[in-house]
């Protein structure tokens, strides 16, 4: 059995350590909070934006040619997959479950060459030691979720898929759903494209749509904010998530020390009284040698 | 006044600042003023920072709102904006100081015919995904703020002619 010292120590750090966990624990909620309201906030928006686009990839679906350099499917023999994982760790499965279903995807895939660009360092650390290309990564963001950001990353890919350099984007994200729940979302962005067919809302599928001024100056305009926007939603959302998954992490971090130091205590306590036991024992045995 | 009506959608990325339904919504237009009444065509339009007005039951909002575009259709009206701001709620002396930030950044680096013609030429490409210079770019940044600020100037300016 451990000595009464030897578990003191072992209380003292486990209590060091409940202290870290609590107090990250609380900025995570704190963070959460105003996340959420972000990701709720704009999930309208992106809705709404989507809405948009799927008409009018929808109109443009049978056109002999390409509307916007966005538009052009080619045949997939490099995709891209745009990770947003975290950049500290202790969220729980945050990053785990966002890198299994990557590499899931890429094994089902062979015949293509994957490159992926991560945003967040979790995502580069574990994307650099496999066979995948290795594109830029934006890393230390937690200070800059914001709209600016998210083009930034935007631009870059687009950039990316127009040069030719990739065929096809992906992005993949933690999908908020309550702070326990986030669910692993892997979709194309580019290009775009829809795949699935769209369903027009009401009567409105014979209609043709007008553009004002002119489709030439109303596409690329859209075109460019709904890319960005379907970027900074994954941001938003992968953000709350990080903040949500880690503060449930540290939220059973600090339970589970809390448990860890009343067993300690007990166990503490039953040595200290046994060695009082102990050492009476020997007084009154060594008195009594002495009476005799 | 028709019985129909429409229903109006204002949004950020942040927030709806409007969702309720009214009979006319007039926005800014990158080629001017655009009006619809409820059973307009279906239609995209661009929208450059300036003044939405909606009458709804003969009263008349106004909002602020910064560029973006206007979904329209038969029955309702989306307006996805960066910014949206009712005119209430506008600080018109900030906007006052913001637009003269604006400006004079803007004129530090050009005249202010150069800025306005930089701010056409930029409508036209700003959008464009490759080969944008960067320097370009700000300028139009700088001019969309301004034109944002002066919006916000007169959209506030409405509020007391009200009075």
């Amino acid at each position: 059995m451990a000595s009464g010292r030897d578990i003191k120590r072992r209380i003292t750090s486990v209590k060091n350590t409940r202290q870290i966990t609590r107090a990250m624990k609380m900025v995570a909620a704190a963070k959460l909070r105003r996340a959420q309201d972000t990701v709720l906030g704009s999930r309208h928006y992106a809705h709404k934006i989507k809405d948009l686009m799927t008409r009018l990839m929808y109109d443009y679906a049978g056109a002999e040619k390409t509307p916007h350099p966005l538009f052009e499917k080619r045949v997939v023999k490099t995709a891209l997959i745009l990770v947003f994982s975290s950049d500290k760790g202790l969220c729980g499965a945050f990053n785990s479950n966002l890198f299994k279903a990557a590499m899931k995807f890429i094994q089902e895939n062979h015949g293509v060459k994957f490159h992926v660009s991560s945003v967040g360092k979790k995502g580069r650390d574990f994307f650099r030691r496999r066979d995948v290309k290795l594109e830029k990564c934006w890393l230390d963001f937690s200070s800059t979720v914001n709209y600016e950001f998210s083009s930034g990353i935007a631009k870059e890919v687009m950039n990316m898929f127009a040069q030719g350099s990739v065929d096809k984007v992906y992005i993949l994200y933690n999908r908020f759903r309550t702070v326990m729940v986030q669910d692993v979302i892997l979709e194309p962005l580019l290009p775009l494209a829809s795949e699935e067919v769209y369903e027009p809302s009401g009567n409105n599928l014979a209609k043709e749509l007008l553009y004002e001024p002119s489709a030439e100056e109303v596409l690329p305009a859209i075109v460019d904010q709904y890319v960005k926007f379907q970027v900074h939603q994954g941001l938003l959302e992968s953000w709350a998530g990080e903040n949500g998954s880690r503060m449930v992490a540290m939220d059973s971090a600090t339970r589970n020390a809390g448990d860890m130091m009343a067993r300690l205590t007990l166990a503490y306590n039953r040595a200290r009284q046994s060695a009082i036991t102990k050492e009476l024992i020997e007084i009154v045995s060594g008195a009594d040698a002495l009476k005799g | 006044m028709n019985d129909k009506k429409l229903h109006l959608e204002i949004m950020t990325p942040e927030k709806k600042v409007v969702d309720e339904d009214v009979d006319y919504v007039s926005a800014p237009g990158f080629k001017g003023e655009f009006g619809v009444l409820p059973g307009h065509a279906d239609l995209v339009l661009l929208l450059r920072p300036g003044e939405v007005a909606v009458d709804s039951g003969g009263l008349i909002s106004y909002y602020a709102v910064s560029w973006g575009y206007a979904y329209v259709d038969e029955s309702s009206v989306s307006i996805l904006v960066e910014n949206a701001e009712k005119a209430e709620e506008i600080d018109a002396e900030r906007a006052l100081k913001e637009r003269d930030k604006w400006e004079n950044e803007g004129l530090s680096s050009l005249s202010h015919r150069q800025l306005d013609e930089e701010l056409e030429y930029g409508r036209s490409v700003s959008q464009e995904t490759a080969g944008m210079e960067e320097g370009n770019e700000d300028l139009i940044k700088i001019g969309l703020k301004k034109e944002r600020a002066q919006a916000r100037i007169d959209v506030a300016a409405r509020i007391v002619e009200k009075k």
